[in-house]
């Protein structure tokens, strides 16, 4: 057992040292992985931001499912993208698009995407694909809490897996 | 004993046959209610209003206007009520023999309607159809195929006759060569629709009425709607200022209303479906890319052409099975284009003699998709595409751009396959129709020779019918067998059925997109077989000219389209003599 002085310290240099970690260092964590954004409100500031922060961005051409803010509220996740990556992107793109309240992990329901998608965290995916897929709202803050918690990638897309989990009566009729 | 039997059943007999005899000879017994008809009936009037009830037959007409249930010791009507302030009239007769009428009632609201939008404030979808204001438009809009997505399908010789798009398995719900059919997926094809969300039904719910989508200003308080996350339905996005949405909604639709909210996105797509529509006709400035609509040509709205008498729009192409009017949208009206099937219409005095045969589109739209692009193929069963938007797989499809019309005989009516019916393949194209124009070379006259868009996909067959495979299987998974699997189970065929993928086509007429006056298409577009193959669709000779010609003379070199023809423009001979078909319509003279 370690005196709490001792641990106090050890917490602190820990903490230190991770604040301390360069972003050039963060970026090579999240090599491979990259963040769309739909082009819709500050798409192009919070690109900007993030690439800042080391993260390869890419804002694709719009398309007709492109609209607003509101519409484009759901979050793709790619399923290899790191928790640590996970942790600095969306908080910051919820701060930019205050609408996101889908969070889903690609893959969640058995569909096999393209390798890149795994690798691809996608803000502003159509409301209408996510409610097509019957996805549950998720609360920012609760999502904010969640990650912030999550002791594994596995536990968040656990947790994420149980959240969307579609509502018995709204089985889609087939 | 047995007499006195005999003898009452011999009377029962007689009496049995007797008395419909003595009934014939009676008045029928009156056994009909009355009917009592209010004028004016109710609704919403600025002033005081006179009210009379008639009867159409000898009756004593009861009535209250103080919302209660009139019996026999109600008032009795005498004369024409006047009725000052917001009233509910209710009333009832009583016929001679004593039959009674069910109760009716009106109500009659005094008091100025909001003579203006400039005060409204909005209160929801349902706040227009309210009977103060538009109930009678709301009740046209719900029964019009804009709501219903399916109608009278009197120009289909397939089918029964109510079809269109909306799904069912009774062989009424169309397929089409792009996303197949809706098989049981409303909601994301709802985003196309002048409801709020919920599907369609026979019952009008005021709610469920987007009068919006149509009706608002573009321009100064632009509307658009969203789905709401929980139930699904739409609402108007957040951040609009929806009072002055609905103050402005007295506005006549714009291009941007009927192409941004549905009519470019036909198909999944800006263009995909119509080679002719896509978002950019909301925005063409240069009268080459359609001299109609563009803002540098005519700058016309859709209505303009397609009007809406009561919420009934006209022009239904040739693909959609529905018409919404039974009146026709032509290009040649008392409004527009007057003189151009006259023989002085054209300064080019060639060209009336086309005009009861060739539509005016064939030689007034040489190429389609010029500034954009649309689908020409999709194949469902090729590796699938993801859209990162939407996190789903698509199927692959070729997109293109300025494109050269197929030619075809068309009547007006139509041939469509629906979802259950026997897959037909067409022997001339090789593939399995998905829908026709009817017509042929020697059809009636009113047949004509159209430019069409033509259109290909690789669709599932089992069992002889074409599979409307589950997109959203597809979507999700990109697994094709299981797409076409759900499809089967959908249609109620077993899932082991083995299918194969077949080549599907369909033609869809072109309207939009014609060219300014400058470039229409010349005489050697069509006649020289630079464009159109006029020889291979039925205009070849009907025999050698070893056989043709000796009819009347020695066989002849027929020389170029022109010099030849003068056998029926200046000898008037009938086509007949020559060809397969005759021209009956022009009085030449008949072999
Ligand atoms: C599919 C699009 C569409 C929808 C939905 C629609 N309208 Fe219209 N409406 C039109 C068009 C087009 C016209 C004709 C405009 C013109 O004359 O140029 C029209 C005309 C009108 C007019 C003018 C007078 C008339 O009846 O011709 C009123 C009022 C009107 N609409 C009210 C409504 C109301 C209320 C609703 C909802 C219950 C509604 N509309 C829904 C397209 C639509
Ligand atoms: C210059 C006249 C004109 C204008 C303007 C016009 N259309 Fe058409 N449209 C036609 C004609 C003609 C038809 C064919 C009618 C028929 O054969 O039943 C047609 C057919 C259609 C059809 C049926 C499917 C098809 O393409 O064959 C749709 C949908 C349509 N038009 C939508 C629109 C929309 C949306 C607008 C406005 C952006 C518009 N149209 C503007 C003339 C016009
Ligand atoms: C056989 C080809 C052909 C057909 C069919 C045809 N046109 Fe034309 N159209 C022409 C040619 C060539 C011109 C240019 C010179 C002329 O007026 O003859 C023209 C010119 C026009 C013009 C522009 C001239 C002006 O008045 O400014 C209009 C409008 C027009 N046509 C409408 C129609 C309509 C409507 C129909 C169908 C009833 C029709 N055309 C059918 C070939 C055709
Ligand atoms: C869009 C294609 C098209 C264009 C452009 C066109 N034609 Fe034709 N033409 C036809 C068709 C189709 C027929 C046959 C009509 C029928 O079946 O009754 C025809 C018939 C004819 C005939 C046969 C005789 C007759 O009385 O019908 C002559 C001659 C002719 N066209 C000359 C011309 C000339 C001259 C021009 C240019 C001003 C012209 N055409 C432009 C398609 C075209
Ligand atoms: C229905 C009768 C009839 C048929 C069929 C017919 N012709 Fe003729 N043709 C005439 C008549 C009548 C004349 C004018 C008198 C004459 O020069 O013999 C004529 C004249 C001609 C001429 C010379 C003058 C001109 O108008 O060019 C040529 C060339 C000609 N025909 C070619 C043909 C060819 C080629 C065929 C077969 C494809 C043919 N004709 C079929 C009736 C016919
Ligand atoms: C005297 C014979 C004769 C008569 C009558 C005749 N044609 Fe033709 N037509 C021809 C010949 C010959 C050709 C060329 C066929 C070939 O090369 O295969 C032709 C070709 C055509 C073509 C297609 C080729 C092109 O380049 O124009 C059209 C369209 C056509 N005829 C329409 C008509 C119509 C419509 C009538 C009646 C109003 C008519 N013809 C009457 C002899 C005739």
């Amino acid at each position: 057992m370690l005196h709490f002085a001792t641990r106090l310290f050890l917490v602190i240099v820990l903490a230190s040292a991770l604040s301390a970690v360069p972003s050039a260092s963060r970026a090579a964590a999240s090599a491979g992985y990259a963040v769309e954004i739909a082009d819709v409100g500050k798409s192009s500031d919070l690109a900007a931001l993030l690439k800042e922060r080391g993260y390869s961005t890419v804002i694709p051409p719009k398309n007709m499912w492109v609209a607003d803010q509101q519409s484009n509220c759901a979050v793709w996740i790619g399923k290899n993208v790191p928790l640590e990556m996970l942790r600095a992107v969306l908080p910051e793109a919820m701060r930019f698009n205050p609408y996101l309240k889908f969070f889903y992990v690609v893959g969640d329901r058995g569909e096999k995407p393209p390798q890149a998608v795994e690798n691809t965290i996608h803000v502003g995916g159509s409301i209408e694909a996510a409610l097509e897929k019957k996805l549950n709202v998720i609360d920012q803050q609760e999502m904010l809490a969640q990650l912030g918690k999550a002791a594994s990638l596995e536990e968040l897309h656990r947790y994420l897996h149980e959240k969307n989990r579609p509502k018995p009566e709204q089985k889609p009729a087939s | 004993m047995k007499k006195l039997l005999a003898a009452l059943t011999c009377l029962a007999m007689l009496l049995a046959l007797a008395v419909p005899v003595a009934m014939a000879g009676k008045p029928v017994a009156d056994r009909t209610a009355p009917t009592t008809t209010a004028s004016p009936l109710g609704g919403t009037f600025t002033s005081a209003v006179t009210v009379t009830l008639s009867v159409n037959e000898p009756a004593t007409t009861y009535y209250t206007t103080d919302g209660t249930t009139p019996t026999t010791s109600s008032t009795v009507y005498s004369a024409p009520l006047t009725i000052s302030t917001t009233k509910t009239l209710k009333y009832f007769s009583k016929d001679t023999a004593g039959n009674l009428e069910t109760v009716k009632t009106q109500t009659y609201t005094i008091g100025a309607p909001p003579s203006t939008h400039a005060t409204l404030t909005w209160t929801g979808y349902g706040m227009c159809s309210t009977s103060t204001c538009h109930s009678g438009r709301a009740s046209a809009v719900h029964s019009s195929v804009h709501y219903q997505w399916k109608g009278d399908a009197s120009e289909m010789t397939t089918g029964p006759s109510t079809q269109g798009k909306i799904d069912a398995t009774d062989g009424s719900s169309s397929m089409n060569a792009y996303c197949v059919n809706i098989e049981g997926t409303w909601n994301p094809c709802a985003a196309c629709h002048v409801g709020a969300g919920a599907r369609p039904t026979s019952t009008l719910t005021p709610s469920n009425i987007d009068c919006l989508i149509c009706h608002n200003d573009t321009v100064n308080a632009p509307y658009s709607r969203v789905r709401n996350a929980t139930t699904g339905l739409f609402e108007p996005a957040a951040g609009l200022d929806m009072n002055l949405v609905v103050q402005k909604a007295n506005i006549k639709p714009a291009r941007k209303n009927c192409l941004g909210a549905c009519h470019a996105k036909a198909g999944g797509g800006d263009g995909v479906k119509r080679g002719d529509l896509a978002l950019a006709t909301v925005t063409f400035s240069n009268p080459a890319d359609d001299a109609h609509m563009a803002t540098g040509g005519g700058n016309m709205a859709c209505q303009s052409c397609h009007t809406f008498t009561s919420h009934r729009v006209i022009g239904r192409g040739s693909d959609l099975r529905p018409q919404d009017s039974s009146t026709d949208l032509n290009c040649s009206s008392t409004t527009c284009h007057p003189t151009k099937t006259t023989s002085t219409g054209h300064v080019n005095a060639d060209v009336y003699h086309h005009v009861g045969r060739v539509a005016c589109q064939s030689c007034h739209i040489k190429t389609y998709a010029r500034g954009f692009q649309t689908e020409m193929d999709r194949d469902w069963s090729a590796p699938a595409v993801w859209n990162a938007t939407l996190g789903r797989y698509e199927p692959e499809h070729v997109m293109a751009g300025n494109q050269v019309p197929k030619y075809a005989f068309w009547d007006g009516t139509s041939w469509g396959s629906n979802v259950g019916d026997a897959a037909v393949l067409d022997p001339a194209t090789g593939a399995y129709k998905i829908s026709r124009p009817n017509g042929a070379i020697n059809g009636p006259v009113g047949t004509k020779l159209f430019p069409f868009k033509y259109k290909t996909s690789h669709q599932p067959m089992a069992n002889g019918k074409l599979i409307a495979l589950k997109v959203g299987t597809f979507f999700s998974t990109a697994n094709y067998d299981q797409a076409v699997k759900d499809g089967m189970a959908y249609m109620g065929l077993p899932t082991t059925t083995p299918y194969t993928t077949v080549l599907t086509d369909e033609f869809q007429v072109l309207n939009h997109q014609v060219e300014p006056a400058g470039s229409v298409m010349g005489c050697a577009g069509c006649h020289e077989n630079t464009t159109v193959n006029l020889k291979g669709i039925g205009y070849a000779l009907k025999a050698p000219t070893s056989v043709v010609c000796i009819q009347c003379h020695r066989e002849k070199t027929p020389g170029d389209y022109t010099r030849i023809h003068s056998h029926s423009l200046s000898k008037g001979f009938d086509c007949s003599w020559c060809h397969t078909f005759s021209r009956p319509e022009r009085g030449l003279t008949m072999p």
